[in-house]
């Protein structure tokens, strides 16, 4: 039997910078997941958001857990992302988001990943791929 | 007194499997937070038999990063106390998320069977930002 055998690597650099130019702190944390061969799928798109929920690519994934990445990528408007449909990041055009997320978090066996937007229809790409079971 | 600051966060994330495909998803981006009170960041241990606060409720909203520094044991990560069951991300040792919300919840967070340490920060953000 075939298997998919996938593992993502995540960094990221954050810095907080007061009013006088001074830098309250620096984050750079970064991990590289073991290469595990349970997973179904790796999905990345562009989708266009609307005003009520609008689920993205989820069908094949592990519900409870899958790195997911989502961006803002149009001008405008805020998008949540709501993974059973408790909003976990709001975002504004040209903001990113990144977790391991539990998709059926409440335990109501909920398969969706919306994106919601907040006023009018927004563009948003996404990048996701199965988590080993915590 | 509030105060004013500028975060400056980049983001990158690649999946890829044994057969070589690879896909990559990345951003940078800038938030300018005017008149807010509440930054925090460190090291804590959070407790697998109760709620840990990583921020207090904030005005209207707030940027977050958790890390988790344990070896064995994972940690959930929650908007609001855990017994509403609104998970934010679900941590195995060494991972991270990066978030943002405008809500005015309070970030908490519970681990798994034992105590494990993370590193965070949490701040607040206004509304214009």
């Amino acid at each position: 039997m075939a298997t998919l055998s996938s593992s993502v690597s995540v960094s990221g650099t954050f810095t907080l910078t007061d009013q006088n130019g001074s830098v309250v702190f620096t984050f750079s944390p970064s991990f590289t997941s073991a290469s595990q061969t349970s997973g179904q799928a790796i999905t990345s798109g562009q989708v266009l958001v609307g005003t009520s929920d609008d689920t993205i690519n989820i069908a094949l994934h592990n519900k409870d857990r899958v790195y997911a990445f989502v961006k803002n990528v149009d001008t405008d408007y805020a998008i949540s992302v709501k993974p059973d449909g408790d909003i976990i990041a709001d975002l504004k055009p040209g903001e990113a988001m990144f977790a391991p997320v539990d998709i059926d978090g409440a335990g109501d066996s909920s398969a969706n990943l919306d994106l919601d937007a907040a006023t009018a229809a927004q563009k948003a790409e996404f990048l996701l791929c199965d988590a080993l079971d915590a | 007194m509030a105060q004013n600051y500028t975060f400056n966060g980049s983001l990158s994330m690649t999946a890829s499997s044994a057969t070589g495909f690879t896909s990559t998803a990345s951003q940078s981006f800038t938030l300018n937070i005017t008149g807010v009170d509440q930054i925090a960041s460190g090291r804590i241990d959070v407790a697998h038999d109760g709620d840990s606060t990583i921020m207090a409720a904030p005005g209207h909203g707030r940027a977050i990063m958790v890390r988790n520094l344990d070896d064995t044991n994972y940690v959930t990560i929650y908007d609001g106390a855990s017994s509403a069951t609104d998970p934010i991300g679900v941590l195995e040792p060494g991972e991270f998320l990066f978030t943002i919300i405008r809500g005015t919840g309070t970030t908490t967070a519970r681990a798994n069977t034992a105590a494990v340490t993370i590193e965070y920060f949490a701040v607040e953000i206004d509304s214009a930002a």
